[in-house]
């Protein structure tokens, strides 16, 4: 769920085309996938590039200035002649097993390389795969000048903690490189590294630029690979803290037997999902409610203020019933569930689960001729898809990516979440009759049940799906497959906290509101601009989209509601409310079934809300999951199937509803 | 300990037909396989010994261990998943020890052990 505003933000190729101003240094960091690439970049440059314990999670390449306070503590420390020093970018690549590009991010990492003026190199090393990290430092070595490259041995903790570490001069000795071992961690060696950078810029100060020269497969460096492992792989002390620490340490077999068992695996998986969504239902309702609370007073203020008195009364009207009342109501829907869901996603993907999710269910996706790997970009679909889009280039199969592709807004992202829980809410007061609560330990756990039950739909849905494109349009058998399991690695808490809430939730938040606040315009105007019978545009449409709904199981408004949260799904519940002409933010459980009940001219039921629920799941995915499928794919041809694809599973469970509520 | 019959354990058997809980040690790597040179990548070659980890919920695909050269065991190194026929096209051969030290051996993983060596 490589979600952040670099990886999905309008400027982010850009960025990458053009990365440093003039009389900078760019370093580029190259290395296997998942050795912490992105936790030392951003312990080097302070930026929020997301971090994940999988393999391929960074998709596009990232340029980051070193930060300043390092940059001073390095002047003290030495080159005390210059006093004045260029500044230093560095470059996060993604990662790549080879030089000799096979998946799509290996060719950015490549082509960022072969293109750009670099001074030089950062090959980050998992110090527990010592050996393979050479192969691709041996590759680096026929593009650029030996001395231009550096050996980072990153997450020396880990290796030390199994009674072992690496002797950097003995390393340096076999390979003729220079090394230092780090851990971005805990901050280990990353001044020595930015020393090393520093004296290695500082003595020729021409970027080089690796292009023309051919590249050896990596497997013809592995006699050199090994021996400089061994030569510098060292036991440590068998008295040490680490090692003693490590004769102790069965956890991870016994969670990989936990969560990878036969038996448990189902169990674990089933549960964690419940577990999710429960907190996460439980954990964002109060809060939910003081914040619709805080933002209907602030509403009040605003509206009493004298500056609308000298203004037409259609500014204040567009300004605080459209744009204020509509962001508001995102704000109050969308924060609560985000902050809770968010850290909860990002420890799980920090601690190393994703990978084992993807091992467990490849027969499945195997069976629908498609690659395993796409139940890591349907994951991070739950984050964002658009995200999801960008992050199929893990799959290295042309039409293995476009089936990943293609199906991936079938899986609700973050912006539906909050929007299904509610849903799910109102169904279960339906379903009880007269709408009155049960006590919210059972309110909170029958609702996650639901969702629970949504998402197992949506899976199995993008499932069939896949498989159904893999048999007509998409045909072909399944390629090679190849996963890594990464260690477990233990999640640093606060940063997770803070990286999760500040990065992610606000960063979707602002694009949420950034495309609310217009619409609200947009939506106080139709509503209030009227036509010549006196009705206003918006209950025209309603009117007139009256007979799908019927036919669907809905009514106008809901469709309306849907048709014009195209630009973001977070948007569709705030419409509703307003065409329903509901006067409050506070959007629980109740107050919408009451809503619907008062506010709609047809004949509402749970079925009514059932088939609201499926064709919010799946419609028309947002516009900006729509372009970047363009971007991904280059083809029309390809957006309309991935908007299609949604729209007619849910129109088709619409339709079964509303058999359903005619036989029953 | 147990002893495998040395003309099984010389002949070469697929990969994909080793049972959880063995070692095995690569004798050769089909080129026409779709992950010849990604293998090679993540330095799996002739001589490599991998270690069967397990296998998945539903038997397929299953995870494998690079055992590193000097055999200790390590919760660091490479882990790797895969599908049956990807497997095939790694020949290896059996060996009766090396697992020990990686893993410890719990009265299952010995049973099941017993069972691999003798293989159909």
């Amino acid at each position: 769920m490589g979600l952040t505003r670099r990886s999905s933000g309008r400027g982010a190729e850009d960025r990458a085309r053009n990365p440093v101003p003039e009389g900078g240094i760019l370093w580029a960091m190259v290395g296997n996938p998942n050795v912490g690439k992105s936790s030392l970049f951003n312990s080097l440059t302070g930026l929020h590039q997301h971090t994940g314990n999988w393999t391929g999670k960074t998709v596009g390449c990232s340029v980051g200035a070193v930060r300043t306070h390092t940059r001073k503590r390095q002047r003290i420390a030495g080159d005390g002649k210059t006093g004045r020093e260029a500044p230093l970018y560095l470059a996060d690549l993604p990662g790549c097993y080879s030089l000799i590009p096979k998946a799509a991010e290996e060719e950015a990492a490549l082509r960022f390389l072969r293109t750009q003026p670099l001074h030089g190199a950062v090959v980050v090393c998992d110090a527990g795969c010592l050996e393979r990290c050479l192969l691709l430092c041996f590759q680096l070595a026929e593009l650029l000048p030996r001395d231009r490259i550096i050996l980072c041995v990153n997450l020396i903790d880990e290796l030390e903690a199994d009674g072992y570490t690496v002797n950097t001069e003995a390393l340096r000795k076999a390979s003729g490189f220079s090394a230092v071992t780090a851990s971005a961690k805990t901050g280990r060696g990353i001044p020595e590294l930015l020393r090393m950078i520093r004296e290695a810029s500082a003595s020729d100060t021409e970027p080089v630029t690796a292009a023309g020269a051919d590249v050896t497969p990596g497997s013809e460096f592995a006699g050199q690979a090994s021996a400089c492992r061994a030569a510098c792989v060292e036991r440590l002390p068998s008295d040490s803290a680490a090692v003693r620490r490590a004769e102790k340490s069965g956890w991870r077999e016994r969670l990989d037997a936990l969560i990878m068992g036969k038996r448990t695996a189902m169990p674990v998986a089933a549960v964690f999902l419940f577990l999710i969504l429960w907190l996460t239902i439980r954990g964002a309702n109060i809060p939910s409610q003081y914040l619709a609370d805080l933002l209907d007073q602030v509403e009040l203020l605003l509206k009493r203020l004298p500056l609308w008195e000298r203004l037409p009364a259609w500014v204040s009207g567009i300004l605080i019933d459209g744009v204020f009342h509509t962001s508001a109501a995102v704000v109050s829907v969308m924060l609560p569930p985000m902050a809770v869901f968010f850290p909860l996603f990002t420890l799980l993907e920090d601690f190393g689960f994703l990978p084992r999710i993807a091992f467990n269910f490849d027969r499945c996706f195997h069976a629908c001729r498609t690659c395993g790997k796409q139940a890591l970009t349907m994951c991070m679909g739950f984050g964002c898809n658009a995200a999801g889009v960008t992050g199929c280039r893990i799959i290295d199969s042309p039409r293995e990516r476009t089936v990943a592709v293609l199906t991936n807004s079938l899986v609700p992202c973050n912006g539906k979440f909050p929007t299904i829980l509610l849903l799910c809410a109102v169904c279960l007061a339906y379903m009880r009759g007269d709408g009155a609560a049960g006590s919210p330990w059972t309110e909170s756990l029958l609702s996650s049940l639901m969702a629970a039950g949504v998402i197992v739909i949506c899976c199995a849905v993008t499932l069939g799906l896949s498989a159904a494109l893999s048999a007509t349009v998409l045909k072909g058998e399944p390629s090679s497959f190849l996963l890594e399991l990464p260690p477990y690695r233990k999640p640093v808490i606060r940063q997770v906290l803070v990286r999760s809430l500040l990065d992610r939730t606000l960063f979707v938040l602002a694009r949420a509101v950034s495309v609310a606040a217009p619409m609200g315009a947009v939506i106080w105007l139709l509503s209030h601009v009227v036509a010549a019978d006196g009705r206003s545009l918006l209950e025209i449409g309603c009117t007139l989209l009256d007979p799908v709904g019927e036919v669907l199981c809905l009514d106008g408004a809901i469709l309306i509601a849907l048709i014009l949260s195209l630009p973001a799904n977070e948007l569709t519940v705030p419409i509703l409310l307003m065409l329903y002409g509901a006067q409050t933010q506070t959007v629980d459980a109740q107050t919408m079934s009451c809503l619907f009940q008062t506010a709609s001219s047809s004949d509402l039921s749970a079925w009514t809300c059932l088939s609201f629920l499926f064709l919010f799941v799946f419609h028309i995915p947002c516009s900006t999951t729509l372009i970047t499928v363009y971007r991904e794919t280059g083809r029309v041809r390809y957006v309309l199937w991935a908007a299609g694809l949604p729209l007619s599973v849910g129109i088709l469970l619409c339709l079964l509803c509303k058999g359903l509520s005619v036989i029953l | 300990m147990i002893q495998i019959q040395p003309d099984l354990a010389d002949r070469g058997v697929r990969l994909s037909d080793v049972k959880p809980g063995c070692s095995a040690e690569v004798l050769h790597i089909d080129e026409r396989s779709g992950l010849f040179r990604r293998l090679g990548d993540l330095g799996i070659r002739s001589g490599t010994r991998l270690y069967v980890e397990r296998i998945s919920l539903f038997g397929d695909p299953a995870a494998y261990r690079v055992i590193p050269e000097d055999g200790a065991r390590r919760h660091t190194g490479t882990v790797i998943a895969l599908r049956r026929e990807d497997a095939q096209a790694l020949t290896v051969r059996l060996i009766s020890d090396a697992g020990r030290e990686l893993r410890p051996a719990s009265v299952k993983a010995e049973k099941r052990k017993k069972v691999g060596a003798a293989w159909d």
